[in-house]
C-alpha cells in the first residue's frame, strides 16, 4: 500500500512501535476490525484521535481508591504470610497506577504521560533530599557508637522513628538512603562532569589537529574500550584509595570513550562549517575557535549523552561498592548497603536488602525512562536503535 | 446525458463465459493515527480469463490497495476493515480462511511489486526465492524444483539460469531482479498476475523491456493481468481495459482505445494531457493538473474531484456521481460524472 | 578480505600492547609497595632491600615492563603475592573454563527465551501482550545484575531451596550436577541479557516485517510461521550477532559479579577476591587475560558479521 502510506505520512521513526517506553504509558490501541488486522499501529492514536474534553474519570477514579487503600492495608494490617501481603501490595500498586493514569489523562488531556512524571518526581525529590541531607531530620546515618541504644534489625515501619527500619548496627536506613543518594549521585555526576571536561577537550584536539594526534587519541580510546568497563573498574579499585574523587575518576574513565568519539565527531563536521572558515580567516587563533566557535557546538550532545549515562554510572558505582572495592562502610552507599544484607541476614531480615535495592531500581528506572523520553523526542533517528 | 440506470459492473456477460474475477463493492479502510481512510471506496470490476485490466491513478489513489486488497494480502501490523467480495472462480476470497487463501496465493494467483530491490529478500538465495513457492505448492522434490525454477529463470529471459540460482538478490541488476520477482509469480502457472507498478522502480530503457516480458508471457501462459500503475503510457497498448481511479474509485472504466481516443472522465482527461504525445505540435504546453488529491481521512461531499474540476458544478459538490454506462453509448464504458466531457467526434467541447 | 583481516589484527596489537602496558604502569606506578604487601608486617630493612632487589622493583620501569612481557608472553604471569604464592596463570586457567561456561549458558538460555519472545511480541506490535512484555524488558534492565542475583538467591535458594547456593560442581565431575549449579548463576546473566535481545529483535523485526519481501513471501502463499522464520528472523538474526559484540562487555561485566555472588570458582571470583587482598600481580594478569578475550572476540563477531551477511560478504571480497 505505498502509495497510500506515502500519501499521509507513514507512522514516523521516532514513534513507531518498534520503540520503547511507549508501550509504559497504557493506552488502549483501537480494537482490530475486520479480516485484516494483525494488531494495531501505535497504541497511543487510539486515544489521541477523539480529543475528549476534560473531564473526571470515574472508572478512573473507581479503580484508584480501592488500589490505593489495597497498597496501603497490604503491607501494615494484613493478617497473612509474606509473599501474600506482597502479592497484594503489588496488586494494589497496579491498580491505583491504573487509576490514576485515567484520572490523569481525563485531568490534563489524553497524552498525559503518569509514568514520566511520577520518574521526575521521584529524581526531584532524590536530588533535594540529597542536597538538604545535613538539615533533614533524619536518624544517625554513620557513627555506631550513637546507636547502640537504637534496635538493630528494625523491620520498616511508616510512622515510627525509623520509617525505613535499621540495619544491625541499629543505623537508619532511611538516613543511610538519602546519604547513599548523595554519594551515589554525587559520585556519577562528577564522573559524567570530568568525563565531559576531559573528553571534550581530547575530541576536540583530535578532531582539530588530526594526524598525529588523532591517531594516538584513538589509540588511547580504543584501548580504554579494550577492557570491559566493570574490570576496569575493578582493576582501578585495587589500587586506588577508594574515596569518592578517586571513585569518580574511575568511572569518568567508562564515560570518556564515548565523549572523546562524539566530540571528535562533532568537531570534524563543524571544522568544515562557514562560521568556522570565516572565524579562522579573520585571523582567530586555533584556541580561539576551539574554544569559540566548536566548543558551543559539541558541547549538547555530549550533555545529551551524559544524562543517559547517569545511569550506568550509578549501576557501575553500586556494583563498586557492592563488591567491597567502592564506597567503603560506615559510609553509606546503595552498593555497600545492599552488601551488608547479602549471606544470611537478608533471609531473616529482607528488608535490609529490599530498602536500598528498591531506591536503587526506582532511581536507575526513572533516569532510563527520561532518558529515553528525551532521547525520543530530540532525536527520533537514534531511538529507532 | 442521460445514463442508464445500470451499473456498469451488473451488465450482462455478453456471451463470455464467467469471469475470472467478479469484485463487487470493495471497500478498505485503512485506520490510521488520524482517522479511518477510505483507501478503497466502492471498487466494482469483473476481469475475463486471459484479459489485461489497467488500473491508473495518482500516487495515493488507493490502486495498490486496490491490487493488494483483490488478493486480501496486508503488510503485517496495518490494521483495516474490508467490505465486499471479491470473487475468483466463483470463491470468496475474503471469505476463505488464512490457511485457504494461502493455498491461492502463488499458485492461483501471483504478484509482481514495485521495487524488485525490496522485494526480495537480501540474506536469500535467488533459488531459494523460487523453490520455496514450487515445494509448497506444487509439492515438488528438491531437485525438481530446482529443475524447475532454472526452467522459469530462463522463461523470464535470464541468462545462465544455473548459476544464478546459487548468488543473492544484490548481485543482480535491477532488471534481472524483476524478471526474479516476475519468475516467482509465475512459478505455479497462475490465472491472475498482480502486477502492482512493475517498472516504476526501473530505468526506462528497462522499464519496456519488462513490460514486453508481461506481454509474452501471457500470450504463452495466458493468465489474465491486473496492471497497476500511475503511468498511462505503461498502460497504453498493453491493458485491452482500463479503469482510472481517483480517491479510492473507479471513475472511469472503458476499452483502452476508446478510453485514450477519447476520454469522458474530466479526470482521465486531465491524466491524458498530462502526457506528452508524439503527435502533438512542438513546444505545445503540457497540462498539469491543479491542486492536489484530497485528503481521503475526510473526503469531500459529492464528487471527489469536484475541488479540481474546470467543468464541476453545484451538483458535482453536492451528489457523488455513480459509475454507469451511458444510455445508448459504448455498454462497455462507464464513466461517474455529472458533467462528461464530449467525444470528440461528437462535436469537441 | 584478506586485507581487511590483516589491518584488524595490527590494530589488535597495537590495542593488547597498550592495554598491557597500562595494566603494568597501574599497578606498578601508584603508590602501595609490593614487597611490603609479601613480607607483611615486622620485617627489618633488609630483608625488605632484599626482596625489593630480588622482585626486580629497583630497575628502570621498562627494563620491569620489559621483563614482564616477556614472560607473560611465554605464558608466566608471575606468581601471587600472597601464600601460598600460587602460580598466576595456573590459577586463571583453572577459573577461566567456570566463567566460560557459565556466560555461554547464560547467553543461550538469553538467546532461547529472547527470540520466540521478539517475534511474539513483533508480530503482535502494540498488543497487550507486546506492552507487557515491552514494560518487563524495560524494567529488568534497570535492575543492576547484582540485585537481580541477589534476589534470585532469595526466592530460589533461599525461600523454595530449589537450587543450592555456593556450590559449585566441575563439568569433570558430571554434566546433570554442573548444569543444576550452574543454572542459577546462568539465569542471573541471562535476565538483563533476554531483556536487551528482546528489545531490540523486536524493533528489527517490526521493520523488517513492514518490508516487501515479507509480504512478496506471503504472497507465495508461505505459511505466516515460515514467513516470519525464515524471511523475517533471517536478516534481523544479524542485528542479534551485532548486538552479541555490544552487549560482551556487560556479559563478562556480570559474569564477574554473578560469580561473586554464588562464590563460583570463575574468573570473578579470583579477581575481587585479588583486588581486595591487593594481589597485584594476580590482577595484572587477569585484566590482561580478560582484555585479550575481550578483543579478540570483538574481533571475531565484527568478522563473522562481514562473513555470514551475505550483503556486506560482498564489499569484503
Amino acid at each position: 500500500m505505498s502509495d497510500i502510506v506515502e500519501s499521509t505520512g507513514p507512522a514516523e521513526g521516532g514513534s513507531r512501535p518498534g520503540d520503547g517506553a511507549d508501550h509504559l504509558d497504557h493506552v488502549r490501541p483501537r480494537g482490530v476490525a475486520g479480516t485484516a488486522g494483525r494488531g494495531s499501529t501505535g497504541g497511543r492514536w487510539g486515544t489521541a484521535r477523539g480529543p475528549r474534553p476534560r473531564h473526571l474519570s470515574w472508572s478512573g477514579l473507581g479503580l484508584a481508591v480501592p488500589g490505593i487503600a489495597l497498597t496501603a492495608v497490604s503491607p501494615t494490617v494484613l493478617p497473612a504470610p509474606g509473599w501474600v501481603c506482597f502479592l497484594a501490595f503489588a496488586a494494589g500498586l497496579a491498580v491505583a497506577y491504573a487509576g490514576v493514569a485515567r484520572l490523569c489523562r481525563g485531568a490534563f488531556g489524553g497524552s498525559f504521560d503518569l509514568m514520566f512524571w511520577l520518574c521526575l518526581v521521584w529524581l526531584v525529590v532524590l536530588v533535594l533530599a540529597a542536597l538538604l541531607a545535613p538539615v533533614l531530620p533524619l536518624g544517625e546515618y554513620r557513627d555506631i557508637a550513637k546507636t547502640i541504644e537504637a534496635p538493630a534489625m528494625a523491620p520498616p515501619a511508616l510512622f515510627s522513628e525509623h520509617p525505613l527500619g535499621t540495619n544491625n548496627f541499629g543505623l537508619d536506613l532511611l538516613a543511610r538512603i538519602v546519604y547513599g543518594a548523595r554519594a551515589s549521585l554525587l559520585v556519577s555526576i562528577g564522573a559524567v562532569a570530568i568525563g565531559m571536561v576531559v573528553g571534550g577537550a581530547i575530541g576536540i584536539l583530535a578532531g582539530f589537529f588530526r594526524r598525529l594526534t588523532d591517531t594516538v587519541v584513538g589509540v588511547f580510546t580504543n584501548s580504554l574500550l579494550a577492557v570491559p568497563p566493570l574490570i576496569l573498574l575493578i582493576a582501578l579499585g585495587t589500587v586506588l584509595e577508594p574515596n569518592l574523587r578517586n571513585i569518580a575518576i574511575a568511572l569518568s574513565l567508562l564515560a570518556l570513550p564515548s565523549m572523546i568519539r562524539m566530540a571528535r565527531a562533532g568537531t570534524l563536521t563543524f571544522a568544515q562549517r562557514e562560521f568556522v572558515l570565516a572565524a579562522k580567516a579573520m585571523g582567530a587563533s586555533r584556541w580561539r575557535v576551539m574554544v569559540r566557535e566548536l566548543l558551543p557546538n559539541v558541547l549538547l550532545p555530549l550533555a545529551s549523552y551524559g544524562m543517559v549515562i547517569v545511569s550506568v554510572l550509578i549501576v557501575a558505582e553500586a556494583s563498586l561498592s557492592f563488591l567491597g572495592l567502592g564506597i567503603q562502610p560506615p559510609d553509606p552507599s546503595w552498593g555497600n548497603m545492599i552488601a551488608e544484607g547479602e549471606g544470611n541476614a537478608f533471609q531473616d531480615h529482607p528488608h535490609i536488602v529490599l530498602v536500598p535495592g528498591v531506591t536503587l531500581f526506582l532511581t536507575v528506572f526513572a533516569f532510563n525512562l527520561i532518558g529515553e523520553k528525551a532521547r525520543k523526542r530530540w532525536d527520533p533517528r537514534q531511538a529507532k536503535l | 446525458m442521460s445514463q442508464s440506470p445500470l451499473p456498469a459492473d451488473t451488465r450482462p456477460p455478453a456471451g463470455d463465459p464467467a469471469p475470472l474475477l467478479v469484485v463487487d463493492d470493495l471497500r478498505t479502510e485503512i485506520h490510521t493515527r488520524r482517522g479511518d481512510m477510505k483507501a478503497v471506496d466502492g471498487v466494482s470490476l469483473t476481469l475475463n480469463a486471459g484479459e489485461t485490466l489497467g488500473i491508473v491513478g495518482e500516487s495515493g489513489s488507493g490502486k495498490s490497495v486496490l491490487g493488494r486488497t483483490i488478493m486480501g494480502l496486508y503488510t503485517t501490523g496495518a490494521t483495516m476493515t474490508v467490505s465486499g467480495r471479491v470473487l475468483m472462480d466463483g470463491t470468496d476470497i475474503h471469505a476463505l480462511t488464512d490457511a485457504g487463501r494461502r493455498e491461492l496465493w502463488g499458485s492461483d494467483v501471483g504478484m509482481v511489486f514495485q521495487d524488485p530491490m525490496s522485494a526480495l529478500n537480501p540474506v536469500k538465495k535467488i533459488g531459494l526465492h523460487l523453490t520455496e513457492s514450487l515445494r509448497r505448492h506444487g509439492g515438488l522434490s528438491r531437485a525438481a524444483a530446482r529443475a524447475r525454477a532454472e526452467e522459469l529463470l530462463r522463461l523470464v529471459g535470464i541468462p545462465e539460469p544455473g548459476r544464478r540460482l546459487g548468488q543473492y538478490p544484490h548481485e543482480l541488476s535491477g532488471g534481472m531482479r524483476q524478471r526474479v520477482v516476475i519468475a516467482m509469480a509465475l512459478a505455479n502457472g497462475p490465472k491472475l498476475l498482480i502486477a502492482d507498478e512493475p517498472t516504476t522502480a526501473l530505468d526506462v530503457t528497462v522499464q519496456k523491456q519488462i513490460l514486453d516480458l508481461l506481454g509474452r508471457l501471457q500470450a504463452e501462459l495466458g493468465m489474465a493481468i491486473i496492471l497497476v500503475s500511475h503511468n498511462l503510457q505503461v498502460v497504453a497498448g498493453r491493458a485491452n481495459r482500463v479503469a482510472v481511479m481517483y480517491a479510492g474509485r473507479i471513475v472511469e472504466l472503458a476499452d483502452a482505445d476508446a478510453l485514450f481516443a477519447a476520454p469522458r472522465h474530466p479526470y482521465t482527461e486531465a491524466l491524458l494531457s498530462a502526457v506528452p504525445r508524439l503527435h502533438h505540435p512542438p513546444h505545445s504546453r503540457l497540462e498539469a493538473i491543479d491542486g492536489s488529491p484530497p485528503d481521503m481521512v475526510a473526503p469531500p461531499q459529492g464528487c471527489r474531484f469536484a475541488p479540481r474540476c474546470r467543468y464541476a458544478g453545484d451538483d458535482c459538490r453536492q451528489v457523488s456521481p455513480r459509475l454507469l454506462s451511458e444510455a445508448g453509448g459504448d455498454a462497455a464504458r462507464a464513466f461517474a460524472c455529472h458533467h462528461p466531457v464530449r467525444p470528440v467526434n461528437a462535436g469537441g467541447s | 578480505m584478506a586485507r581487511g583481516v590483516l589491518k584488524r589484527l595490527a590494530e589488535i596489537a597495537v590495542v593488547l600492547f597498550v592495554v598491557s602496558v597500562g595494566t603494568f604502569a597501574l599497578v606498578d606506578l601508584t603508590p602501595g609497595d609490593p614487597a611490603i604487601t609479601v613480607l607483611g608486617e615486622g620485617h627489618t630493612p633488609a630483608e625488605y632491600a632484599a626482596l625489593r632487589e630480588e622482585m626486580g622493583l629497583n630497575d628502570p620501569f621498562l627494563v620491569r615492563y620489559g621483563s614482564w612481557l616477556g614472560s607473560a608472553l611465554q605464558g608466566d604471569l608471575g606468581a601471587s603475592l600472597i601464600p601460598p604464592n600460587s602460580d598466576v596463570a595456573e590459577r586463571i586457567a583453572a577459573a577461566l573454563p567456570v566463567s566460560a561456561e557459565v556466560a555461554v549458558l547464560g547467553l543461550v538460555m538469553a538467546l532461547v527465551v529472547s527470540v520466540p519472545l521478539a517475534m511474539w511480541s513483533a508480530y503482535h506490535a502494540d498488543g497487550r501482550v507486546d506492552r507487557i512484555i515491552s514494560a518487563g524488558t524495560f524494567g529488568v534492565l534497570s535492575v543492576p545484575s547484582f540485585l537481580a542475583g541477589l534476589l534470585i538467591i532469595m526466592v530460589f535458594s533461599n525461600q523454595l531451596g530449589w537450587f543450592p547456593r555456593a556450590e559449585w560442581v566441575r563439568l569433570g565431575e558430571g554434566l546433570g550436577g554442573n548444569l543444576y549449579h550452574a543454572f542459577l548463576p546462568a539465569l542471573t546473566i541471562a535476565l538483563a541479557e533476554t531483556a536487551m535481545f528482546t528489545r531490540i529483535l523486536r524493533g528489527d523485526l517490526i521493520t523488517t516485517l513492514q518490508e516487501d519481501f515479507i509480504l512478496a513471501a506471503k504472497a507465495k502463499g508461505m505459511p505466516a510461521a515460515r514467513v516470519l522464520f525464515s524471511d523475517a528472523l533471517r536478516p534481523s538474526s544479524f542485528s542479534l550477532i551485532t548486538l552479541l559484540g555490544i552487549s560482551l562487555g556487560r556479559l563478562i561485566g556480570s559474569t564477574v559479579i554473578v560469580e561473586y555472588l554464588f562464590a563460583l570458582p570463575g574468573m570473578g571470583t579470583l579477581i575481587i577476591g585479588s583486588a581486595d587482598k591487593g594481589d597485584f600481580p594476580m590482577v595484572q594478569g587477569a585484566v590482561l587475560v580478560i582484555a585479550l578475550i575481550y578483543v579478540l572476540a570483538n574481533a571475531l563477531i565484527d568478522l563473522s558479521y562481514g562473513y555470514l551477511d551475505p550483503r556486506i560478504r560482498r564489499a569484503h571480497v
